[in-house]
């Protein structure tokens, strides 16, 4: 016979069964959605970790910075992409330099106003030009430039002033070279006999030399010499071996010179630097060469702070006979 | 000697069997009725802090900043930094750092409650801050975000 509280044995366990269970879904099913929220994180993590990858592959070689030949625009920046992905540029900076209180600031072209176009480069792209409508380059300043990429990478370069040698921009006044001692009042040639050359010294020690000479300003603008001298070197002929130096300073002093403005430049050998009377005849007797020629250079170069500009200018030749 | 005993028995056999599971039964009940809520909720609360703590990881990695361009302005007598979103996600600038010193308060536009920085999508992506540096040579500046992205540059005068 069945026994009817045997039928009822384990209710309770299955019912605590039941209720266990349902707790540990709730649990399994709390686990599983954290993980979804980790998945979700990690993806994220290595999406952005392949972004940064991105980013450090991108490299840019800036070439030049010029002004553009191209018609609606000013600029033309040439660049490389040496890197190992595409890069678009996101805005270009130009940082005056020499005129500090200006920053340039270009983005994508929109319409008819500034920015640059052609801005995305090409993995290996060489010699990739971004056209930039904005304000011209002024020759005479340094720039920094500094080229933003979407990705956030900065690269930049400087473009240093130019410095023209393609022509003169000093003109010599050939056979405008005068010297003057200071005993003589008037200008004369520096292509003097020897008796003319004791003459003016006046049978006496040489004074201060003062050597002048002409030129004109062919740059095109104006041009500031702050500080200048000038070598003279006596050469024995014909081998030119140089045996003696003189030294000068430049007398007139900083000026600035306008556009096509004709000036004189004069420089002065102090007495010590020349020698005395008999010093030279003396260095110039172990050669058996009776004639030594001078030949002057000049160059000038600005002072710290200035816009530096150099020029070497070859003089007349100063001819001293000896007899 | 009667034994009187089974009859007794006898007569209340099964009241206890039931007794004892209806027992049983309410106490499971009671037992569930206590862990459950507190099981849910324990775990409602741990998971609720694991999406909030995710969600912010998640964020926080989506940022990136950059300072493109930093220098002194001659004009303002300010150095000028220019940054960039360059992330996925829009940003609040909230602290600015000169070499160490918080110079929050000397920025302009102010970062009161922070300053936001937008996406690319919003086209408002660049910020220009200027900040008021007493006289200085070279300076380092770090830039932080609510979430605690920094970008860091040197300005040297």
């Amino acid at each position: 016979m069945r026994n009817p509280a045997g039928s009822r044995k384990g209710i309770a366990t299955a019912i605590g069964a039941v209720f266990f269970i349902l707790i540990v879904i709730v649990g399994f099913v709390t686990i599983w959605t954290i993980n979804t929220y980790e998945a979700r994180y990690q993806e994220v993590k290595t999406k952005m970790n392949d972004w940064d990858v991105q980013r450090i592959s991108e490299n840019i070689h800036i070439r030049s910075l010029e002004n553009s030949t191209v018609a609606g625009y000013n600029l033309t920046l040439i660049v490389d992409n040496i890197g190992g992905v595409l890069v678009k540029t996101s805005r270009i900076y130009i940082y005056d330099q020499t005129d500090k209180s200006k920053l340039y600031l270009y983005d994508q072209r929109i319409g008819a106003g500034n920015g640059f176009v052609n801005g995305s480069i090409d993995v290996g792209e060489q010699y990739h030009k971004i056209e930039v409508k904005g304000t011209p380059l002024n020759e005479l300043h340094t720039y920094r430039v500094i080229l933003t990429t979407e990705r956030g990478r900065q690269f930049s370069y400087v473009k240093e002033y130019k410095v023209s040698f393609q022509g003169p921009t000093l003109a010599y006044s050939s056979g405008s070279m005068k010297i003057k001692y200071a005993t003589l009042t008037q200008w004369i040639s520096p292509y003097i006999g020897s008796e003319q050359l004791w003459t003016a010294l006046g049978a006496a020690e040489p004074q201060k030399l003062r050597v002048k000479a002409t030129f004109m300003n062919t740059a095109g603008r104006s041009i500031t010499i702050a500080s200048g001298n000038i070598l003279l070197q006596i050469c024995d002929t014909p081998d030119n071996k140089k045996i003696f130096f003189l030294g000068g300073w430049m007398e007139s002093g900083a000026g600035t010179y306008a556009p096509n403005q004709v000036f004189d430049v004069i420089w002065v050998i102090e007495r010590h630097s020349f020698g005395n009377k008999s010093e030279l005849e003396s260095m110039l007797e172990s050669y058996p060469n009776d004639r030594a020629i001078f030949l002057g250079s000049a160059a000038f170069s600005s002072a710290q702070g200035e816009p530096f500009y150099i020029a070497g200018i070859l003089m007349d030749g100063l001819l001293v006979y000896l007899n | 000697m009667i034994n009187l005993a089974p009859t007794i028995t006898c007569g209340r056999k099964g009241l206890s069997p039931v007794v004892a599971t209806l027992l049983m039964v309410g106490i499971v009940f009671a037992m569930f009725a206590i862990l459950y809520p507190w099981a849910t909720s324990s775990l409602m609360l741990y998971q609720g802090s694991a999406s909030i703590w995710f969600s912010n990881q998640e964020e926080a990695a989506k940022e990136r900043i950059v300072i493109e361009m930093a220098l002194f302005n001659v004009t303002t007598n300010h150095t000028d930094i220019y940054v960039r979103n360059v992330g996925e996600i829009d940003v609040k600038i909230v602290a600015v750092y000169v070499n160490g010193a918080d110079y929050s308060s000397s920025v302009n536009p102010p970062l009161t409650g922070g300053y936001p920085i937008y996406t690319k999508a919003s086209n408002q992506n660049v910020v220009r801050f200027s900040i008021a540096i007493p006289q200085y040579t070279s300076v380092n500046i770090k830039v932080v975000t609510a979430r605690g992205y920094q970008a860091t540059t040197t300005v040297t005068k």
